[in-house]
């Protein structure tokens, strides 16, 4: 069987023939594997730069402090060639973030999927290769 | 025949009949891209008359503000210290070479400071928006015997000098290419940003071609030449 | 079954052949978590070097287009096929990073077609920095840094775009990939001094019937070929020959030659295919601006790499 297969828009085709990809140690070196993250809250800000795109969420946690975390994603180019643009995601809207802290323990984490309430994913990270935790 | 009048030599053109811009083209005048006005001079800058026309930038008075705040910290903040783009109209005339590719669609300018990149994509639509780009998007067409670049979708982030000349997202340049003889490019940018200008005002340079046998580019790595202490 | 049109050109841009993984950590469904691999391209096989031999023989029965001064046509839009961004040398079935929580890297074959055994032939001292040895070990991949993926390595990442303006004097190279280019001065030239070194080389090229060739020197060796941290000195001479093998597809091989660091010359090979969709145009990838990373990796341990481990040894 032959299926071609939909993939997902969203991929930003970090395994093969690389785009931008980084090298392998650049991500173990800040973030921990060993430390896997969720976080939901709400989009603060967004920059939208290379070579990752940058999300700001303002995530509450238990006690009700509101803490502000940095959510390193995946290149903007491959978004904006499908015609989206900064405006498709508002600020205040609601983020789930599944992803790795960073070794060195701010509120910073390597985002392997960011999907919006509306089911939206957003720059996935470096995680669409099999295996990779979704 | 007036006295001492030389034969005009035909400006080089391209098997479309536009004029060709293509070759290695420079400024001369070294101190524009720290001061776009008229200046005196400091250690290790030269003295300059202003590239703006009338010499006035006319700010809207907040940004008149954030114009002297820029000025006060220039030695930090402008963008070029942290080897960032420089932004258009500022690439060319900063002090390094840069190259003109013509084709019939594609007009590619490779500048050596830091392989800044702008394809003019000629007689085409700008992308949608929003978009903020550190070079903008360069759209051209040829008005006559000038090429005329429009470019927009910038960021706010780049500055026109070091003396800390702004602008927001909202820039839009117009630029004009034109042949003054064979070797000397007279280039004419037109600045709209209604968020910060009460009106257009406009930059005026002459490029020079670069003539030194086997001239190329060469690299300008900005940020690799910071010294490292690893 | 059905075919469902890729809606993101940028996708996947590559494919990997060899062996996959069997069932890695958590489930792997090879229907939707792999993209879809060509059975062949441009009518020869998937591999880089069946499709090496395979493409020179029928490119020497193909006619290219040519441009309006005769040259063959090369100008548009390109990506890379039969490659990957981790190693030249392959990456092994069984490959401890394979399963990797970052960034996998995926089985698949050598791009390196020559010599037979599809290694890169260090000199010793050379193996044990390469080949994710001291550079991958200690050193940040240049390319982390903004800097350029240098030769071979910018053929093989994202878009890219050749022009070849009327006055044949120049071929112009543009990349996606942090707005880097590369100008290949046509025509006889004197060499420059080789005191000047470049991050990507200075090119000089001509026409060997219709195959564009590329001479490259005066490298500052501050690149990385691969992700592996395989590498050459400011000594290196690479030599790359474009042919056109059908209206859509350019055979691309490197020859890399460094004295300094391997034992006899060793060849790269793979596919550029041309992208097809309307409108599309290379965008601003600005890197420095938006770089936040190095900090948190030097905080780790990693240096910066400006050649070290070979400059001082």
């Amino acid at each position: 069987m032959r299926a071609i297969l939909a993939v997902t828009i969203f991929c930003v085709g970090l395994t093969l023939s690389a785009a931008t990809a980084l090298a392998h140690h650049s991500f173990a070196a800040e973030f921990d594997a060993n430390q896997p993250i969720t976080l939901t809250g709400t989009l603060t800000k967004m920059e939208w730069v290379n070579p990752h795109g940058w999300i700001y969420i303002d995530v509450k946690d238990q006690s009700g402090k509101v803490v502000n975390w940095a959510i390193e994603a995946g290149a903007p180019n491959a978004l904006l060639r499908r015609g989206l643009r900064k405006t498709d995601f508002p600020i205040g809207s609601e983020v789930v973030v599944k992803g790795f802290r960073a070794k060195n323990g701010t509120p910073t984490a390597n985002g392997q999927t960011v999907t919006f309430k509306d089911g939206r994913n957003f720059f996935l990270g470096a995680s669409e290769t099999p295996g990779a935790p979704q | 025949m007036p006295s001492g009048a030389q034969q005009a030599r035909a400006i080089p053109r391209a098997p479309d009949g536009r004029p060709d811009l293509s070759g290695f083209w420079q400024v001369m005048h070294t101190s524009a891209w720290l001061d776009i006005q008229d200046h005196s001079a400091e250690k290790g800058v030269p003295a300059g008359q202003g590239i703006v026309e009338g010499n006035e930038i006319p700010y809207l008075p907040a940004a008149l503000e954030k114009k002297k705040q820029n000025y006060a910290n220039r030695h930090t903040d402008d963008p070029v210290v942290k080897c960032f783009l420089p932004g258009v109209p500022r690439i060319t005339y900063m002090p390094f070479p840069f190259q003109i590719f013509q084709t019939p669609q594609k007009i590619g300018i490779l500048y050596e400071y830091v392989h800044a990149v702008r394809e003019v994509h000629m007689n085409s639509k700008h992308l949608e928006g929003p978009i903020e780009w550190w070079m903008g998007d360069s759209r051209g067409r040829w008005d006559g015997d000038t090429l005329v670049v429009d470019v927009m979708h910038f960021n706010d982030q780049t500055w026109f000098d070091r003396a800390g000349n702004h602008h927001s997202e909202a820039l839009r340049v117009t630029e004009r290419y034109s042949f003054i003889d064979p070797d000397h490019l007279r280039y004419e940018a037109t600045i709209e940003d209604p968020k910060v200008f009460s009106r257009p005002w406009k930059m005026n340079l002459v490029l020079y071609r670069r003539k030194e046998p086997n001239f190329q580019l060469l690299d300008y790595e900005c940020h690799a030449l910071e010294p490292t202490t690893n | 079954m059905h075919q469902i049109v890729l809606t993101v050109v940028t996708l996947l841009a590559a494919l990997a052949v060899g062996p996959r993984p069997a069932a890695a950590q958590g489930d792997v469904n090879p229907t939707t978590d792999v993209p879809p691999r060509p059975a062949n391209i441009a009518g020869c096989p998937a591999e880089n070097l069946a499709f090496h031999t395979c493409a020179l023989q029928k490119a020497r029965t193909f006619t290219p287009p040519r441009t309006p001064s005769g040259r063959p046509n090369l100008q548009g839009y390109w990506r890379s096929r039969l490659t990957q961004a981790w190693s030249v040398e392959g990456v092994p079935v069984n490959d401890p990073l394979a399963t990797d929580v970052f960034q996998a890297w995926e089985p698949s074959a050598p791009e390196i077609v020559e010599p037979a055994d599809r290694k890169i032939p260090y000199q010793a001292w050379a193996a044990a920095i390469g080949r994710r040895g001291v550079n991958f070990k200690q050193y940040i991949d240049p390319r982390t840094t903004c800097s350029s993926g240098g030769v071979p390595r910018l053929a093989l990442q994202d878009a890219s775009q050749i022009l070849q303006p009327p006055t044949d004097d120049h071929v112009l190279w543009l990349h996606d990939d942090h707005h880097q280019f590369r100008v290949i001065a046509m025509g006889q030239r004197p060499a420059v001094g080789s005191d000047v070194q470049t991050w990507n080389g200075l090119s000089r090229g001509r026409w060997e019937g219709n195959t564009l060739v590329i001479e490259s020197t005066n490298f500052n060796g501050y690149t990385w070929i691969d992700d592996a941290g395989d590498f050459y000195t400011n000594t290196a001479r690479i030599t790359e020959r474009l042919t056109m093998v059908d209206p859509n597809t350019i055979h691309y091989e490197a020859t890399l030659e460094d004295p300094t660091v391997y034992t006899r010359p060793w060849k790269v090979a793979w596919a550029l295919i041309r992208e097809t969709e309307p409108g599309f145009e290379l965008i601003e990838e600005s890197c420095r601006e938006g770089e936040r990373s190095l900090g948190r990796i030097r905080e780790q341990g990693a240096r910066f790499y400006f050649g070290a481990p070979w400059r001082f040894r």
